[in-house]
């Protein structure tokens, strides 16, 4: 190999090298299954990615007349803390941080998923 | 430009390592590219669709539509009905859609020798499982309305109309969703979609198979509640539809809890020592019509039934916690909890 050929196959790897590491980092980064999405009326209306999330909070999505529901968000989960519906499923469901069971909540349509969970390990569940 | 053998040499091998890199790490996809996604409300429940190949979107805002559609005509709640209409004692005239689900429903209701029965709903108003007010009725409270519950007082007339006698009322919301889902499926195939998965609020049709030509994971439910799903089963082209004591219940006022899977023979709720039934099959109306029924049979009977009939396997989880699936899903069953007993049903008594 001559010298210049030499220079351009080092360019050439480490131009490999680094595309493969953004490629890898930017297939996995986004999706370690940490958004959460918050969506009313089919609508995502809020999303945050809970690994971030370092002070607990609390907002409310709806309103008297569309029903409403009062979200508390703390570092890794979230979940329905309060809401107007009459049959409270959506807070007894609890905190969720990652896997594949949505919160949701059937009277005020209502729904919170953790989005990109690539490794749910089921395409879809019957129940 | 004076050629480099070398350079040249470099670069090719460049692209062909770049090209594995996509493909490894997925950057391309033309399926997932194409695939479409739909999540909306209908039917009292959440729907959840995603169609991979060219036209997937398009395809699944026909889906929507016609999700749409048919709750327009068989909502009992909604005054606009043709169910509600019915059930008000008017002569209705049934349109296409009507017209079929009562047809098959009740079919499936004779087929079941009423373990299913689409006139249970003055029960079911009764318990307060209609508007989620709950209440325990009394027995006399149930036995006067026990004669109004029997699908064979449901017969449309020749002519295309119904008319039910005064007191029976009739609800689809044991069916509608698995006829939802066959129609939705045969949608999709007119529509040269050839790989989807639909949840119509847990009521999984799987079309096809993945786009990678593998088979669909369909979690069931875990009844307790405890895990997301008790097992995996691997299908495709098959619904896979589950009911679950789990779905809505009530404690009452003495402990006991009541859930909204009722007998029809009895106007109390079925327990008969199982917590969910999952039927798969080709048919979302069958499943969703025999996990409901073979609920209300209980365990041993249900078996009896798919020996008779067979078309379909099932899954039952026990309250005790036990699995018991038949033979059919005996290699594409997984339980989550490796340690778990499953017991296989044979075709043998």
């Amino acid at each position: 190999m001559t010298g210049r050929a030499k220079w351009v196959a080092a360019a050439l790897a480490a131009v490999l090298v680094l595309s493969a590491a953004a490629m890898l980092i930017i297939k996995y980064a986004g999706s370690d299954g940490t958004v959460a999405e918050v969506y009313k009326n089919g609508d995502l209306v809020y999303s945050v990615d809970l690994s971030t999330v370092t002070e607990s909070y609390t907002f409310t999505v709806g309103d008297d007349q569309d029903g409403w529901n009062t979200i508390s968000v703390e570092p890794g989960r979230i979940r329905v803390s309060d809401a107007s519906c009459h049959n409270h499923n959506c807070i007894e469901t609890g905190w969720i941080g990652s896997g594949i069971k949505p919160i949701v909540c059937l009277p005020n349509k209502l729904v919170i998923k953790i989005s990109g969970d690539a490794d749910s390990g089921v395409d879809a569940i019957s129940g | 430009m004076k050629r480099n053998p070398v350079f040249l040499r470099l670069s090719a091998a460049g692209l062909a390592v770049f090209m594995l890199i996509c493909a490894v790490s997925g950057c391309s996809g033309a399926s997932a590219g194409q695939s479409g996604s739909a999540s909306f409300f209908a039917m009292d429940t959440i729907m959840e669709m995603t169609a991979y190949g060219e036209g997937g979107q398009d395809a699944l805002d026909q889906v929507e539509h016609l999700i749409f559609t048919l709750e327009d005509l068989f909502s009992a709640t909604d005054q606009n009905s043709e169910v509600y209409a019915a059930n008000q004692g008017l002569k209705v005239a049934l349109s296409d859609y009507t017209a079929d689900i009562l047809d098959q429903s009740l079919a499936l209701c004779a087929l079941t020798n009423g373990a299913l029965d689409i006139t249970v709903r003055p029960i079911m108003d009764a318990w307060g499982f209609t508007t989620s007010d709950y209440r325990v009725p009394d027995s006399t409270e149930i036995d006067a309305l026990l004669p109004f519950v029997d699908y064979s007082l449901v017969t449309p007339s020749p002519d295309g109309t119904l008319t039910l006698p005064a007191g029976v009322q009739i609800d689809m919301g044991a069916v509608a969703k698995g006829y939802a889902s066959d129609l939705a499926a045969q949608l999709l195939a007119e529509n040269g979609i050839n790989s989807a998965i639909l949840s119509l609020g847990g009521n999984v049709m799987a079309v096809g198979a993945k786009p990678d030509g593998s088979n669909w994971r369909v979690g069931i439910k875990d009844p307790s509640g405890n895990t997301d799903y008790i097992g995996v089963v691997e299908v495709n082209n098959k619904a896979v539809v589950t009911s679950g004591g789990y779905e809505r219940y009530f404690t009452g006022d003495d402990g006991q809890v009541y859930w909204h899977i009722i007998d029809p023979s009895t106007g109390y709720p079925a327990k008969t020592g199982l917590s969910s039934v999952t039927i798969i099959g080709d048919s979302g109306i069958l499943c969703d019509a025999l996990s409901t029924a073979l609920f209300v049979m209980g365990a041993d009977d249900a078996l009896d039934f798919w020996r008779d009939n067979g078309g379909f396997e099932a899954i039952f989880i026990a309250e005790d916690g036990e699995i018991i699936i038949t033979s059919g899903l005996k290699d594409v069953f997984t339980p989550s909890d490796t340690s778990a007993t499953v017991t296989v049903a044979s075709y043998d008594r």
